[in-house]
């Protein structure tokens, strides 16, 4: 579990925090997405989980290891961020250097590098573009690039600042599909800071951030299930509730369980064909 | 991206005898090549250095005309270079001369000398470049650079901040050119006007570049960090370089030219 | 009289050496002016060279466009240019990395300025623009890079507006933006329309080309695949699939329907609110409907 407690963080800049003691528990081995207005303070969380700032007050911990300066170096190796923008993250001349930089930082030794790039870039679906330049690449590939170079170090977490935000929703659609089957393989625990509401619909856990607030927490599936909570904060919904809340909006009520697109349609047919 | 080939190099991909030598031996014995033009004081020395570059040159197995493209950019300079050594040297036979002008066998034999050795250092550093990849280049200087550790110069960081560099050159140019176009867009005209003018109009081109920059930096820093990087720490290596067999024979090729070069010195003609 | 008008277009990068790859090949198309069209492909389908040539950022290698009364071809002066973009806007992608001045209305100002209007004929232009954007007027002399994210993109935007462009181009106008400020943007480009500039949107979006434009252009490989209305391109399933395009998200539940079993009408759903009113009516005629 992520256990958050009493967090607090304000930029010296600002005069509001960016988050004002906040607490939560995440669960581990799922796919949690933090999602909330550009200035909620999700970005500044994810940076707080993996130690890139210093917390004004509160506590993180994951699992048992408490998230401190006394502890980046485990830090680093139990958490993979990706970022938003998949150029301001490449940092290698080739796609094979870029995972092995990771790796250099780690001091793994040079014997077992190549495997572990290989199979990171196997596992991602980049195996042919090794020695591509990042210029080649499309943005969804310098993504999955990313991706790999946070699998060859190993991590239990992966945390997606935005990560899809950039992307067509091609490369959108493939890095998530990648993201779910990963989760499932290697027993990852993913947080994605998100305002996509496919993203929300893919996570078992959901936190709705509000002006570095809590707003709600909870199930996915719960959370979903008012949607009309949700739109009142002006936050995307995932299709169904949208076609939901339109239909009860023309006279129609729905059940209030939580019901994906697939559900969805089940449910009208079984409206409209009997 | 095209922009970038012409930074970046001609690199020319092959299997050449000289693409497979260890970049480290192809560095040091440019380097060295340049040193020893500045040793050959006769005909026969320059001729054996002629002789040695076109062996290089057949060895890289790349036509002849990509070695005149790098010498044609500097034409010009070299005509110049070439043009007041035969107008200013002095001494010998003098066969023409206006006011203080003069062409002279001594001019002659200067200018000669001046092409002759810009040519051989051009040519040498396109043999380099074109069949060495830029990654292998800086693999090599860091190579280089590694002694200096001694002397407390951070050697590490600025092999990272080398790879940067490269790896961002071709970003930097489609952010110009996005830029440049972006603002064309707006009504600047960049290739009009006189030169102060053309150099104000370049504020709109070069701050948002500058800006830009810093963003990427500041963004590039934090993933960094995240990925583990961390400037003070050892790190291990991914690009090792390995001396092969080849290497020692291109050393040892290396050592004898120079033999040869030292005897032409020696040499009555 | 068509407002755009392509003929016979041909774009080759590094023309005249061995490297020359074609980005544009043959490319003939008119557009109607007010026109809405949205502008869909793969990157390298040559929808960008395409709208750079609109704009006379590039020239055609072979053929020749026609943007109102001016018309470039191949032997285009810099003059004929410079007449081309006075009424082109471009708004990029990412445009907000455009921004250099020292204050927001500055910025705004510059087009106007460089198209040769008088510097108070250019600050009113400039403050129509802006405040057609929403942008709160005391940040007209900030810097604008002391803005959010958000801003900045409307800076830009209002940037190239201020210029009165009678074709605008936007180049996923939306990209990065959060939802709400997404859809605040569409409806301003969709306000343009309504007023008459001629909107050529490229997009990844088929929602946006769905709800908003009055023709998608699907580009491959420097081709034109279809040239075609929102209705008559989302009804092709066959289509849709050859040229890599996934459908907007109502279209592809009505097609979960039919898969089901249940064909709603022959109208194709081209927002959520039409896929309601068609569920809607089949429910209430089907007399189950209990609210």
């Amino acid at each position: 579990m992520i256990d958050i407690q009493h967090l607090s963080f304000k930029y010296p800049d600002h005069a509001q925090p960016a988050l004002d003691d906040v607490s939560m528990q995440l669960p581990m081995k799922k796919w949690t997405a933090v999602i909330g207005h550009n200035g909620s303070g999700k970005s500044t969380l994810a940076r707080l989980i993996d130690g890139l700032l210093i917390p004004s007050s509160g506590t993180i911990t994951i699992d048992d290891l408490p998230v401190d300066e006394a502890h980046l170096q485990q830090l680093r190796q139990q958490i993979g961020l990706v970022f938003q923008n998949p150029d301001n993250q490449f940092v290698g001349t080739t796609v094979a250097d870029d995972v092995a930089f990771g790796l250099e930082n780690h001091q793994v030794p040079h014997d077992q590098m190549q495997q572990r790039i290989d199979e990171a870039l196997k596992a991602v679906g980049m195996q042919d573009f090794a020695d591509s330049e990042p210029s080649l690449l499309s943005g969804g590939q310098k993504q999955r690039v990313a991706l790999a170079g946070i699998l060859a170090i190993g991590p239990r977490v992966i945390i997606l600042d935005e990560a899809t935000s950039m992307l067509d929703p091609k490369g959108r659609h493939e890095l998530l599909t990648l993201l779910k089957q990963l989760i499932i393989q290697h027993d990852m625990t993913v947080i994605s800071i998100t305002h996509d509401p496919v993203e929300l619909s893919m996570s078992d856990y959901a936190v709705v951030l509000d002006h570095g607030k809590v707003a709600m927490q909870g199930a996915t599936a719960e959370l979903l299930k008012e949607p009309a909570k949700l739109a009142q904060m002006h936050l995307a919904l995932p299709f169904a509730q949208r076609l939901q809340l339109q239909l009860k909006e023309r006279g129609i009520s729905v059940p209030t369980q939580y019901l994906d697109s697939e559900r969805m349609v089940e449910w009208l047919c079984q409206q409209l064909n009997s | 991206m095209g922009n970038a080939k012409v930074i970046l190099g001609a690199y020319v991909p092959g299997s050449s005898w000289l693409h497979q030598l260890d970049p480290r031996v192809k560095l040091f014995s440019c380097f060295w090549y340049v040193v020893i033009v500045f040793l050959a004081n006769n005909w026969l020395g320059y001729l054996w250095l002629f002789v040695v570059l076109g062996m290089l040159i057949a060895l890289s197995r790349l036509p002849l005309k990509l070695y005149w493209r790098g010498i044609k950019p500097l034409f010009w300079i070299i005509l110049f270079t070439v043009a007041i050594q035969l107008l200013f040297s002095s001494g010998g036979h003098v066969y023409w001369q206006w006011g203080w002008l003069a062409i002279t066998s001594g001019g002659f034999y200067q200018s000669a000398i001046i092409l002759a050795r810009f040519i051989l250092i051009i040519t040498i550093s396109t043999v380099l470049t074109a069949t060495t990849p830029t990654l292998q280049l800086a693999a090599a200087m860091e190579a280089f650079m590694n002694p200096l550790r001694y002397l407390h110069v951070p050697v590490n960081q600025i092999a990272v901040m080398l790879m940067i560099v490269l790896r961002f050159i071709p970003t930097i140019m489609d952010e110009t050119t996005k830029v440049m176009n972006a603002q064309r867009s707006r009504g600047v005209n960049f290739d009009e006007g006189s030169l102060i003018e053309r150099a104000k109009r370049l504020e709109p081109l070069l701050i948002p570049l500058f800006v830009g920059s810093f963003k990427r930096a500041e963004e590039l820093a934090t993933a960094m960090e995240a990925r583990g990087y961390d400037p003070d720490a050892p790190r291990t290596k991914y690009r090792v370089l390995h001396w092969h067999h080849n290497d020692t024979t291109a050393m040892v090729s290396l050592a004898v030219a120079t033999l040869i070069l030292l005897v032409t010195r020696f040499l009555p003609v | 009289m068509s407002a755009i008008e392509f003929l016979n277009v041909n774009y080759a990068y590094q023309a005249d050496t061995p490297m020359a790859t074609l980005a544009v090949k043959d490319f003939s198309l008119k557009l109607e002016s007010g026109s809405f069209t949205a502008i869909v492909g793969h990157t390298g389908s040559g929808k960008s060279t395409l709208m750079a040539m609109l704009d006379g950022l590039l020239v055609p290698t072979h053929g020749s466009l026609r943007v109102g009364e001016v018309t470039i071809d191949s032997h285009a002066d810099k003059k004929t240019l410079a007449k081309l973009r006075k009424g082109v806007g471009y708004v990029f992608q990412f445009p907000e990395s455009q921004l250099f001045a020292e204050t927001v209305l500055k910025d705004v100002m510059f087009g106007p300025l460089n198209m040769g209007v008088s510097l108070e004929q250019a600050k009113e232009q400039a403050l129509t623009a802006l405040r057609s954007l929403k942008l709160p007027e005391d940040i007209n002399d900030r810097s604008p890079f002391e803005l959010s994210g958000g801003q900045m993109r409307r800076v830009a935007i209002a940037g190239v507006l201020a210029m009165h462009p009678r074709v605008l181009i936007l180049d996923e106008p939306t990209a990065g933006l959060d939802p709400q400020a997404s859809e605040d943007l569409l409806n301003l480009v969709n306000q343009l329309h309504q007023k008459g500039t001629t909107i050529l949107m490229i997009t990844h979006q088929m929602e946006q080309a769905a709800r908003y434009a009055d023709h998608v252009l699907v580009m491959k490989q420097g081709q034109r695949t279809a040239f075609m209305t929102p209705h008559e391109l989302f009804g092709k399933p066959d289509l849709l699939k050859e040229a890599g395009i996934l459908p907007p998200a109502s279209v592809d539940f009505a097609n979960q329907l039919v898969v089901h079993g249940l064909k709603l009408t022959d109208e194709v759903p081209l927002t959520i609110e039409q896929l309601a009113d068609q569920l809607a009516d089949h429910l209430k005629q089907g007399g189950r409907a209990n609210g």
